[in-house]
């Protein structure tokens, strides 16, 4: 595909050519026109003159000397000639410098038509303009006994009418059109080129602002999203372009920010344990042990293990989740039941920190949604529950069901989350204690898992801290059925 | 060697505090920020292993706090931070040396040691006393040609005395450079040591090389 620029040069030149030969020709036709007018006025008065100028005597036709002595046609360089003929095409008169060659005579001439004009060219091949036309001769009335100075004449009779064809030269006015034509390819020509490097120049600059976005487009490289276009001024067909890219660019910053501190943060969680697992062995293998102390090792090390694959499950699921790569397995749920069996795992950990639990969901409610899905979410607001709950502190889930609706509130005490703090809660690896030691297994992707999973589910899920410090967690869900 | 290990996450605390441990130092360890910078305050440790994202008080708050009340212990900074603004910040707080997490347990060993020999401005891993000569990269011990054995203990003192050569050295500095703070021993338990290690380096009628201060302490070698 040809740039812009060829295209919209090819197309301001393109439309100039045919505005240009448009106005040339219309120009020249215009003269053309204006010129044969003229040329044919002038023959046609040549002709008037010769046609009153006529005269018979017995049946010899002669033109007045003083117009047979007109410079028109005694002129050898334009000459202007005439040539009388008897109907019956006998030549009666011609003008001198004919000298013996003949004009060209029209075959059928009509008197009541008026003179015809004509473009013929002479026996020299050259261009002529003829006039043809039927003139009667005057007889000059010559009475004896009739004493006048001025003779006196009257029109012959019809049989005597004469054919006259009056011819001249169209050389000159060949040589002034075709020097106007040149004339006008010229100027034509010349604005051509002339439009073309100018507007070479113009769609140049009209274009720049594109080349000046493009320019700073190719600058931007992925690890430097930051950068905005600029250009001042943007024309006002740029600008939109300009803004979608920087929209576009701003999009791209934050998810390639996000899915840089999404790796750092899952390789900076994996440094520790990976540190601890390889610490374990080196310090196992720096010196012989007994079996007991290998096995010990061992289980340190399986140990580690075990959280680094849960968490890495963990990232696995949040990137299903991200890509909606799931099949979900919609039935009936006892909300109650499925709090109860969530807890179950938890109740341990609860009793050692002293935590009150209370199941506060009806027995009767039910919900469809995907059961192991829901079951995560529980889980992970429980852990979270759990894992942040002040010594002693007090644990309580509720729910309620409407039609198409079904919502679920885990709430916990001893909360000490700022309201800055609350809106990273559902952030992936943002956690309240910056340490890992009290982060349990979720390594604080379980309330990013929360989220993921009830917008999965169709719903969605919010914190809030009351002034009792108190932290919710509250899950809106679909549900088809109570 | 004293020691104090700060590290939240509980294997990687507990091995190093075993490797350490076998490697002759004494090691204190918590995983709380605030608990390590009191195990700062009320001990002079000889290095102390500290990581940043702790519980309760940040690495790099209980490292300014200690720089700033004047105490100059070596601080290893032991941390999953590997940008160099992390590794710039916390050697500008006060730090001596920085390790990236996971790290090959021989070179933290190494590094330790080697902050231990710049506390005591000890530049060679090898110290000679007349004929005694001790290696403390591989903690072996040769009195002329012949290799001594020598108990964890043992080592861990006689490598404080070689340290501090030809200085006094009192009880306390021993007790609070070679023993952990749960050590279960009683006051005099320095001087038994020090009765097995001479029986292990001296000779008959030879100088001892471990001179008794009466009142005062020990010295290696020649009183400076």
């Amino acid at each position: 595909m040809r740039s812009l620029q060829t295209r919209l040069l090819l197309g301001v030149v393109a439309a100039l050519i045919v505005l240009l030969a448009v106005f040339s020709t219309s120009v020249y036709w215009g003269f053309h026109r204006t010129l044969f007018a003229q040329f044919d006025g002038v023959l046609a008065a040549m002709a008037d003159i010769l046609s009153v100028s006529v005269e018979m005597d017995a049946n010899e036709v002669d033109v007045e000397l003083e117009v047979q002595r007109m410079a028109e046609f005694n002129n050898p360089d334009l000459p202007m000639n005439y040539q009388i003929w008897h109907m019956d095409g006998t030549p009666m008169a011609r003008s001198p410098l004919l000298g013996d060659s003949d004009l060209p005579r029209p075959s059928h001439l009509n008197p009541e038509e008026g003179p015809r004009f004509l473009t013929l060219k002479d026996n020299r091949f050259r261009p002529i303009r003829v006039v043809c036309l039927v003139v009667r001769p005057k007889v000059e009335n010559s009475h004896e006994g009739e004493e006048s100075s001025e003779p006196k004449y009257f029109m012959a009779s019809e049989r005597s009418d004469l054919v006259l064809v009056v011819a001249r030269d169209l050389s000159g006015l060949y040589t002034q059109l075709d020097t106007l034509s040149r004339l006008l390819m010229g100027v034509a020509l010349g604005t051509v080129v002339l439009s073309v490097c100018i507007g070479f120049v113009i769609v140049r600059q009209g274009l720049k602002p594109l080349k000046t976005i493009a320019g700073q487009i190719a600058e931007i490289g992925e690890h430097d999203l930051s950068v905005r276009i600029q250009g001042t001024p943007v024309p006002a067909e740029i600008e939109p372009i300009q803004m979608r890219l920087n929209d576009l660019l701003d999009r791209l910053d934050t998810a390639f920010q996000r899915e840089r501190r999404f790796t750092a943060d899952a390789a900076h969680e994996l440094r520790t344990p990976l540190a601890g697992l390889r610490s374990i062995l080196e310090v196992c293998l720096a010196q012989p042990r007994d079996a007991v102390a290998y096995r010990e090792a061992l289980c340190d090390g399986l140990s580690v293990s075990c959280e680094m694959q849960v968490m890495v499950e963990n990232l696995l699921t949040l990137a299903r989740l991200e890509g909606r790569d799931i099949l979900l397995n919609q039935e009936s749920i006892a909300l109650s039941d499925l709090v109860n069996i969530c807890w179950r795992p938890l109740s341990d950990k609860a009793l050692e920190k002293r935590l009150q639990f209370d199941n506060e969901v009806d027995s009767s409610l039910t919900c469809v949604s995907d059961p192991t899905y829901l079951a995560m979410i529980f889980t992970n607001c429980l852990d979270n529950a759990v894992t942040y709950t002040d010594i002693g502190g007090k644990i309580r889930v509720g729910a309620s069901v409407q039609t198409l609706h079904a919502q679920v509130i885990f709430t916990n005490t001893g909360c000490t989350l700022t309201q800055e703090e609350l809106i990273q809660c559902f952030d992936p690896f943002w956690r309240a204690d910056v340490s890992r030691s009290a982060s349990g297994n979720h390594c604080g992707l379980g309330l990013a898992l929360v989220k993921r999973i009830a917008l999965v589910l169709g719903g969605e899920v919010s914190a809030s801290v009351s002034p009792q410090h108190e932290f919710s967690l509250t899950l809106h869900l679909q549900s088809d059925s109570q | 060697m004293r020691l104090l290990i700060v590290e939240d996450y509980a294997p990687l605390r507990r091995s190093l505090t075993k490797g350490l441990t076998e490697a002759g130092f004494a090691v204190d360890h918590t995983g709380d920020g605030e608990e390590g910078l009191w195990f700062a305050r009320s001990n002079d440790y000889d290095v102390i292993i500290l990581d940043i994202m702790l519980p309760g008080l940040d690495g790099l708050k209980v490292l300014d706090t200690i720089r700033a009340e004047g105490k100059s212990t070596h601080v290893l900074l032991l941390t999953a931070k590997d940008m160099v603004a992390d590794r710039v910040k916390g050697l500008n707080i006060g730090a001596d040396d920085y390790l990236i997490k996971p790290f090959a347990f021989e070179e933290l060993l190494a590094r330790v040691r080697a902050l231990v020999r710049r506390e005591y401005q000890q530049k060679r891993p090898c110290i000679e006393v007349g004929d005694l000569c001790i290696h403390m990269d591989s903690q072996r011990v040769l009195l002329g040609q012949t290799s001594i054995d020598l108990t964890p203990r043992e080592y861990a003192l006689l490598e404080y005395l070689a340290m501090r050569v030809g200085q006094l050295v009192s009880r306390t500095d021993i007790w609070d450079h070679v023993y952990e703070f749960n050590a279960c021993a009683t006051s005099n338990v320095v001087d038994v040591y020090i009765g097995y290690l001479r029986k292990k380096i001296d000779r008959a009628g030879m100088t001892p090389l471990i001179k008794t201060i009466r009142g005062r302490g020990y010295v290696l070698g020649e009183l400076l």
